[in-house]
C-alpha cells in the first residue's frame, strides 16, 4: 500500500484572511520534503489541513489514497505527527501518554513496552518517561512529542519545526535522527522549518510557500556544488571568470561561481588576488537562501 | 471501537483521577458529608423546623428516616452541578486551549470516540464522589436510626446517577461550543443557576406550574424520592409520601432527554471543532 500524500487545491480561510489559497502538492516515493515560508506563509495551516487539526474550506487531502476529512481515523493510521506544539495531559507521565499512543495505533500491550524504549533510545526522553508531563520543560515536552510521532514506525511522518524549543545540542541530535530517517527510504517526511539549513541538510525537496501558495518546488539544491567569493569591490567585467568556471553571475555583492573540479578553491583564490582583487570572504554558496530571499522579498 | 474505548476511557480516568479537581471535589464532599453527619446525630430527636415540632414526634421510624434522606439529599443537590463544572465545563474546550488537540486530533481514532470516552472518565469520578457520599448518608442513617437502607435510597442513588449523566452530557455540550476554558464555566453557571432558576420562577409565577423540563427541576427527584417536597417550589404542597411512580418517570424522562441531545450536539461540535493555534 502506498502513503502518499496527495494535496489538490487546498484552500483555508479564516473569516476574510485565506491563510491557504489553492495549494496542490504531491508527496510520494519515500523521501523528505521540506516546507520553507515565513511567518504565516501558511506552513503550519496546510500541515494541521494534513492531520486533521483544520478542515480545510475547499480542497482535498488523500494520504494513500485515503480522504483525511471523511475517514480521518483509516488515512491517519501511518502518520506521525508533531505539529505546532503539542502537549500532554499534565497528570500522566510521558511513559503513560507513549503507551496511549501505541495502543491507539493498534499496539499490543506487551509491544508497547519495547516499542517505547526503543524510540526513548532514539530521541533520549528514557530519563524522565516517568514524570508526569506537566513537569516539563518545552524542550523534554518537544523531544516525548516526536516520541510520539516516531512510534509504530510511521510510514509518513509530518513535522512541523520538530527542533523548535530544542538546545543546539539537541537540535543537532534531531537533523541526525531525521536524516537516518529519510536514509532508511521507508517513510516520508514531511518537515516545516524557518532554519534553511535545516532543510537543507535533511531534505531531498523543498517547497517554499508564501502568502499561502506555493512559490517554489524543486530538488533541494546542492550547495556543495557553488561557491560565493565576496571582494571588497566588485569589478564590472566579470568574464575573466570564464577560466576558473562554466557557470558564474554576480549577485551584486558577491561573485557566484560554479566550482569547476579541475581548478581546486585555494587556486582560483590565488589567481584572484594575483589579479588585485582583494578577498574579504569565500565560501560555499547557499543556493536555498537565496532562492528563499529572493521569494519572500519579491512580495513585500 | 470497544476496545479503543477503554484504551480512552483509561487514559482519561487516570487523567481526572489525579488531577487538583477531583482532590478539590473529595475534600467538598467530606466536608458535606461532616457536615450532614453532625446534622444527623445532633437533630435526630429534634425537629426539621419545615415540618412542625407535633407532627414529626409522631412520625414512624421509617418516616423519620426518610426525613433525614431527604435532608442528605438536599445537602448533595447542587454537587453533581460543580463536579460536572469542573470536570466537564473544560472537558473539550480545554482541548484547544491546552494544545493537547495537536497530540490528539491527528491520532487515528475518531473523535467520537475519545468524547464518549472523556465523558465516561469524567461521569466515573463524579460517580465515585458521589457514592462516597451516599455511602456516608446511609451508614449514619442506620446508625442512627437502627434501620438498614430504606428502598427509596436506592431510587435516590440511581436518580442521582442520572442527574450526574445529564449535567455531565449538557457541560460537555457547552465545553464542546467554546474554544476557552473560561467561557465554559461562566456559560454552564448561569445557564444552570440564572437561566434555570428564572424560568422556574416564571413558570411558577405565570403559569402556576412547575417547569419540570428543566433539568434543575428534575433533579429534585433526587431528594422527592423520600418525600414529595420540592424545594424550589413557591406554589406549596408537598407531602411526607414518597413522589409518585409517573412523576419519577418524568423525572427520568427529562434527564434521559437532556443527555442523549446534548452528547448528539457535543459529538457534531467536537467533530467539527478546529485547533487554529
Amino acid at each position: 500500500m502506498n502513503h502518499d500524500i496527495k494535496v489538490s487545491h487546498l484552500t483555508k480561510k479564516f473569516g476574510n484572511v485565506t491563510a491557504i489559497d489553492n495549494v496542490s502538492i504531491d508527496v510520494n516515493d519515500a523521501s523528505c520534503v521540506g516546507l520553507l515560508g515565513p511567518n504565516g506563509a501558511g506552513k503550519s495551516t496546510m500541515m494541521k489541513a494534513i492531520t486533521n487539526i483544520l478542515k480545510p474550506t475547499s480542497g482535498r487531502i488523500e494520504i494513500g489514497g485515503v480522504h483525511v476529512s471523511s475517514n480521518p481515523k483509516k488515512a491517519l493510521k501511518e502518520v506521525g505527527s508533531l505539529v505546532e506544539y503539542p502537549k500532554f495531559y499534565p497528570y500522566l507521565t510521558g511513559l503513560e501518554s507513549l503507551y496511549f499512543v501505541c495502543r491507539i495505533k493498534g499496539m499490543k500491550r506487551k509491544e508497547c513496552q519495547d516499542e517505547i524504549e526503543r524510540v526513548a533510545k532514539l530521541t533520549g526522553v528514557s530519563g524522565y518517561l516517568d514524570k508526569k508531563t506537566g513537569s516539563y520543560s518545552r524542550g523534554m515536552n518537544q523531544r516525548v512529542a516526536l516520541s510520539s510521532a516516531l512510534l509504530c514506525n510511521p510510514r509518513v511522518l509530518i513535522l512541523d519545526e520538530p527542533t523548535f524549543g530544542l538546545d543546539p545540542k539537541g537540535m543537532k541530535e534531531m537533523r541526525q535522527l531525521l536524516k537516518k530517517i529519510n536514509g532508511e527510504k521507508e517513510s516520508i517526511i514531511l518537515l516545516s522549518s524557518h532554519l534553511i539549513y535545516e532543510i537543507n541538510e535533511v531534505c531531498d525537496r523543498v517547497v517554499i510557500v508564501n502568502g499561502g501558495k506555493v512559490a517554489y518546488d524543486s530538488e533541494t539544491p546542492d550547495n556543495e556544488q557553488w561557491m560565493a567569493i565576496k571582494l571588497d569591490k566588485l569589478p564590472e567585467d566579470t568574464t575573466f571568470l570564464k577560466k576558473f568556471s562554466s557557470e558564474f553571475r554576480s549577485d551584486g555583492t558577491r561573485l557566484i561561481l560554479k566550482k569547476n573540479e579541475k581548478i581546486p578553491n585555494n587556486e582560483v583564490l590565488m589567481e584572484l588576488m594575483e589579479m588585485g582583487l582583494s578577498v574579504e570572504s569565500f565560501g560555499e554558496y547557499d543556493t536555498l537562501e537565496d532562492i528563499y530571499i529572493s521569494i519572500v522579498d519579491s512580495k513585500r | 471501537m470497544l476496545n479503543l474505548l477503554a484504551i480512552v476511557y483509561k487514559q482519561y480516568f487516570k487523567n481526572y483521577y489525579r488531577s487538583r479537581s477531583f482532590y478539590l471535589m473529595l475534600i467538598l464532599v467530606v466536608i458535606i458529608s461532616f457536615m450532614m453527619t453532625y446534622l444527623t446525630f445532633r437533630y435526630h430527636n429534634a425537629i426539621p423546623a419545615f415540618i412542625g415540632g407535633g407532627v414529626y414526634s409522631s412520625l414512624s421510624l421509617t418516616l423519620k428516616a426518610r426525613v433525614f434522606n431527604y435532608l442528605w439529599a438536599f445537602g448533595l443537590s447542587n454537587f453533581p452541578v460543580f463536579a460536572s463544572v469542573f470536570f466537564g465545563s473544560p472537558s473539550i474546550s480545554s482541548e484547544v486551549e491546552s494544545n493537547t488537540a495537536f497530540h490528539i486530533f491527528p491520532l487515528p481514532i475518531s473523535r467520537y470516540t475519545l468524547l464518549i470516552g472523556k465523558y465516561l472518565a469524567a461521569l466515573s469520578v463524579t460517580v465515585i464522589l458521589i457514592t462516597f457520599y451516599m455511602t456516608v448518608q446511609v451508614l449514619v442513617i442506620d446508625y442512627v436510626f437502627n434501620i438498614g437502607p430504606v428502598v427509596q435510597f436506592y431510587y435516590s442513588y440511581i436518580m442521582a446517577v442520572l442527574f450526574v449523566v445529564a449535567i455531565m452530557a449538557f457541560t460537555f455540550m457547552i465545553s464542546s461550543i467554546f474554544t476557552k476554558n473560561l467561557y465554559a464555566y461562566i456559560t454552564v453557571f448561569v445557564i444552570y443557576f440564572l437561566i434555570f432558576n428564572s424560568m422556574t420562577l416564571v413558570f411558577q409565577i405565570l403559569y402556576n406550574m412547575d417547569a419540570s423540563f428543566l433539568l434543575s427541576s428534575a433533579s429534585g427527584m433526587v431528594g422527592r424520592v423520600y418525600i414529595d417536597i420540592n424545594p424550589s417550589t413557591l406554589l406549596g404542597g408537598g407531602s411526607l409520601s414518597p413522589a409518585t411512580f409517573p412523576e419519577i418517570m418524568v423525572s427520568v424522562l427529562v434527564m434521559s432527554l437532556y443527555t442523549a441531545i446534548s452528547l448528539a450536539v457535543a459529538v457534531v461540535m467536537f467533530e467539527r471543532m478546529e485547533a487554529a493555534s
